[in-house]
């Protein structure tokens, strides 16, 4: 501590332990928060073709196309931990031949700082709703909206919101 | 202009570094707790961080420099032993020493 500099090093590191003990806390009163939301999903329109199947092997599948409203408030969940939301929106079914299958159908991210009431009416799915076979048919399929949090001092956290 | 800068004293006494470590510790401490409060009550970690880079600021201020309150207890130092007697001891060391390098 006799120069200029090996003060300034020891003050620099101390510095840099204190922050990583901040972030830490910051860790630690947000972690084990329950992040789930309402959500209200309405499904306004159904249409199912069988056609050949381009995204894996060449048969005929079931592609359905689905036109949806959802509405939210994300508010709650963004504390001072939350950097973005990625949103998403899972259809889940069962066929015969398999028995779960989830199929993403949408997706959307809000960053922190954007308007956090999500109301969106008709919107179209954004991915191909195909199903390998031709299951899709008279089967009653529920959607689940997820929603994954990106947070700022750790890795991804998973939280689920039902509708 | 590196020798300018080296010819600036910085040095403190032992009190006196004890007395800045003591300073820059607590400064830092105290902006991190008033930070993380403040952070917490706005629920925004940016000015968690900024409050801690303040602290870090001042610290620096009030510790880097020597000021004249770490230098209150200078160390006593023995005087210095007459020249001449010094310089013919010192000779016939440097020639071992240049020998001992070739």
């Amino acid at each position: 501590m006799n120069t200029v500099l090996s003060r300034a090093n020891s003050l620099f590191a101390f510095s840099l332990s204190v922050m990583a003990a901040l972030t830490f806390g910051c860790f630690i009163t947000t972690a084990f928060k329950d992040r789930s939301v309402p959500v209200d999903i309405q499904v306004s329109k159904v249409m199912i073709k069988n056609v050949d199947d381009f995204t894996g092997p060449r048969e005929r599948s079931d592609l359905g196309f689905v036109t949806f409203d959802i509405s939210a408030n994300l508010q709650p969940i963004f504390d001072w931990n939350v950097k973005e939301l990625f949103l998403y929106l899972t259809a889940e079914y069962s066929t015969k031949s398999n028995a779960l299958n989830q199929v993403v159908l949408w997706d959307k991210i809000v960053l922190r700082g954007e308007n956090t009431k999500l109301n969106m009416k008709d919107v179209k799915s954004k991915y191909f709703f195909f199903d390998d076979g031709n299951g899709l048919r008279n089967e009653s399929v529920k959607g689940d909206g997820v929603c994954e949090s990106e947070p700022k001092g750790d890795g991804i956290c998973f939280r689920a919101a039902s509708g | 202009m590196l020798s300018a800068f080296k010819s600036i004293p910085t040095h403190m006494d032992y009190k006196g570094q004890k007395l800045a470590e003591q300073i820059f510790q607590g400064v830092i401490l105290v902006s991190a707790v008033i930070g993380f409060i403040y952070g917490f009550t706005i629920q925004q970690f940016g000015w968690t961080v900024y409050i801690m880079l303040a602290g870090f600021t001042i610290s620096c201020l009030l510790t880097l420099p020597p000021w004249p309150m770490y230098r209150k207890n200078p160390l006593n130092w023995q005087p210095a032993l007459p020249e001449t007697s010094g310089e013919t001891r010192d000779k016939p060391q440097e020639n071992q020493k240049k020998k001992k390098h070739k």
